[in-house]
């Protein structure tokens, strides 16, 4: 837990404000486009129009995923959590790539 | 060069032990990708559009003359049939569960 | 398929039933419908035939007022006309399936000399060859048009999918169909369960998704978005694309075994076709 938080700090401190922008921005566009991460299908997010109702509202993000990790897995295979949730596992079947992965959480750390 | 050469052969060599070990054409690796595609579809009736485009694409970057584009398609595409693969694998443990009783 | 001729060779011999374990379709159906019937308290059990608008009050008035002027009103009058009539051999349709054609009630049905599942299309495609005439495409045109006609005049039949338990093989097709339902597919990861069973009725972005219970009853469709009528196996594979997998053929093995499991769990319901979705 802490050295996770720790390793957060270090990333940030190393990349420029300047970047992680740019990442929150690529992480926006991947996660709101239809083709790629299309979380609006079910998740009501960052003032999203025409969201589903499947999945839980996405806020506060940094508050109830202090672990990056455990966030990023959530995206990556859903299914081990819960093998039940209709979520896809969009690194598990290649819906989006690995950097693509970790620009969605980027964004998701600034909602 | 060489070391990229080296990671697709070690690279197909984990995902198609069979197919090939690591060597061969582009025009072969994609004619390995469509047939591991083919013989899941068949075996297990599993089967991705996001596989066949793939394939195609590659086809048409090798027509193209882009060859370094099209080695990467075909490696996608055997990437897609493993998850493919996987998919099924998981599926026939879990889909049970889904089953109202 | 290595489970599924275990669990058959279990139902045969009625292991299943001591053991407990596997339940076999009719335990099925009871089960599939109690869920829907408690999901929708509000939804009579007959009014599931109706799709999404059984659950949805906002839009069924907008359906309801569609149903006034029939948007398959034509094909039902095309599918009569091509109906009756006769063949080069001086036959016609209704040498296979009577004066008007309100046969609906027989399909889906297992055939056991061939050891496959029969749907009304494929029937129809075998009459028309079997008397020198060309076959129809299975998705959307003409075959619409004829089984918007048969289905018209079978409206009010009730849904009656039998299982002979004698066959084995009707056995497999089903629980194969049974399977598919159940197992998630496509790179996007879903099963037919997962929208129209755990999650009916949520919202996936502006489409609220129908319950399966009803799903084989209304065919063939006029669908809004198509801006035409369409078969079953032509919406089986429209979701299968949204999920990004590869559409089966339509007619073949992998449809028809669906299409028996589907139309089975919706047994005791009306024959309601041709319906109009959005
Ligand atoms: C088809 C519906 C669906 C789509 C599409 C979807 N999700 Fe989800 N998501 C869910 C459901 C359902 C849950 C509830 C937990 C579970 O079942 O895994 C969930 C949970 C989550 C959670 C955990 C929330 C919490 O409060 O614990 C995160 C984070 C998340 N999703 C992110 C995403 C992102 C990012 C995307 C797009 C790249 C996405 N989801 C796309 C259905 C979906
Ligand atoms: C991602 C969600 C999703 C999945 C997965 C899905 N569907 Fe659908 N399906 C829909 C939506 C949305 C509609 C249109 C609204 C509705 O349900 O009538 C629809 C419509 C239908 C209809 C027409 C209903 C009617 O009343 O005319 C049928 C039949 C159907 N789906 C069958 C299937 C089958 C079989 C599968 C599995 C192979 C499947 N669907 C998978 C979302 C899905």
């Amino acid at each position: 837990m802490k050295k996770e938080l720790l390793s957060a700090m270090l990333i940030s401190a190393l990349v420029s404000p300047l970047a992680i922008a740019d990442a929150v921005k690529q992480g926006k566009e991947i996660a709101w486009s239809r083709k790629k991460g299309n979380c609006l299908t079910c998740h009501m997010m960052d003032g999203g129009q025409q969201t589903g109702n499947s999945g839980p509202p996405l806020m506060a993000m940094k508050a109830r995923y202090p672990d990056r990790a455990m966030l990023r897995e959530q995206i990556w295979d859903p299914t081990k959590r819960n093998p039940l949730t209709n979520m896809p596992p969009f690194g598990r079947n290649k819906i989006l790539t690995e950097a693509e992965i970790d620009a969605v959480v980027d964004y998701l750390y600034s909602l | 060069m060489r070391n990229g050469l080296k990671a697709i052969a070690l690279g197909l060599a984990l995902v198609a032990p069979i197919s090939f070990a690591g060597s061969g054409t582009t025009a072969e690796h994609i004619e390995a990708a469509t047939a591991a595609y083919k013989k899941l579809a068949k075996e297990s009736s599993y089967q991705w559009t996001v596989t066949v485009k793939a394939i195609k694409a590659a086809k048409k970057a090798l027509k193209a003359g882009d060859d370094k584009a099209a080695r990467k398609l075909a490696h996608d595409a055997m990437d897609l049939v493993e998850a493919t693969r996987l998919q099924a694998k998981i599926e026939s443990e879990t889909w049970q569960m889904r089953v109202p009783k | 398929m290595k489970t599924i001729i275990s669990s058959v060779l279990a139902g045969a011999f009625g292991l299943s039933l001591a053991f407990g374990v596997s339940a076999g379709p009719f335990e099925d159906q009871v089960a599939f419908q109690k869920f829907y019937e408690n999901r929708f308290p509000d939804t009579p059990t007959e009014d599931f035939a109706n799709g999404v608008y059984s659950i949805l009050p906002t839009a069924r008035e907008q359906w309801e007022a569609i149903e006034e002027f029939p948007p398959y009103e034509l094909a039902i009058e095309a599918g009569e006309e091509f109906y009756n009539r006769t063949f080069a051999n001086g036959k016609s349709l209704a040498d296979c399936f009577g004066a008007d054609g309100a046969v609906r009630n027989q399909y889906p049905k297992w055939d056991s000399d061939r050891g496959m599942v029969v749907t009304m299309e494929l029937a129809v495609n075998e009459c028309l060859t079997a008397n020198g005439e060309k076959p129809l495409k299975y998705k959307k045109g003409k075959i619409t048009e004829v089984t918007a006609y048969m289905s018209f005049s079978s409206r009010g039949q009730e849904v009656e999918v039998k299982i002979p338990s004698g066959d084995p093989r009707a056995l497999a097709a089903y629980e194969n169909g049974k399977e598919h339902f159940y197992t998630k597919r496509g790179q996007l990861n879903f099963a037919c369960a997962d929208c129209h069973m755990l999650t009916a009725g949520n919202l996936y972005r502006a489409d609220t998704t129908s319950p399966g219970f009803g799903h084989g009853t209304h065919w063939p469709v006029y669908r809004s978005k198509w801006q035409s009528m369409g078969t079953l196996h032509r919406r089986f594979a429209g979701c299968h694309k949204n999920i990004r997998a590869n559409p089966y053929k339509a007619q073949g093995e992998e449809y028809r075994n669906l299409e028996y499991f589907v139309t089975y769990m919706s047994n005791g319901l009306e024959f309601n076709g041709p319906g109009a979705r959005k």
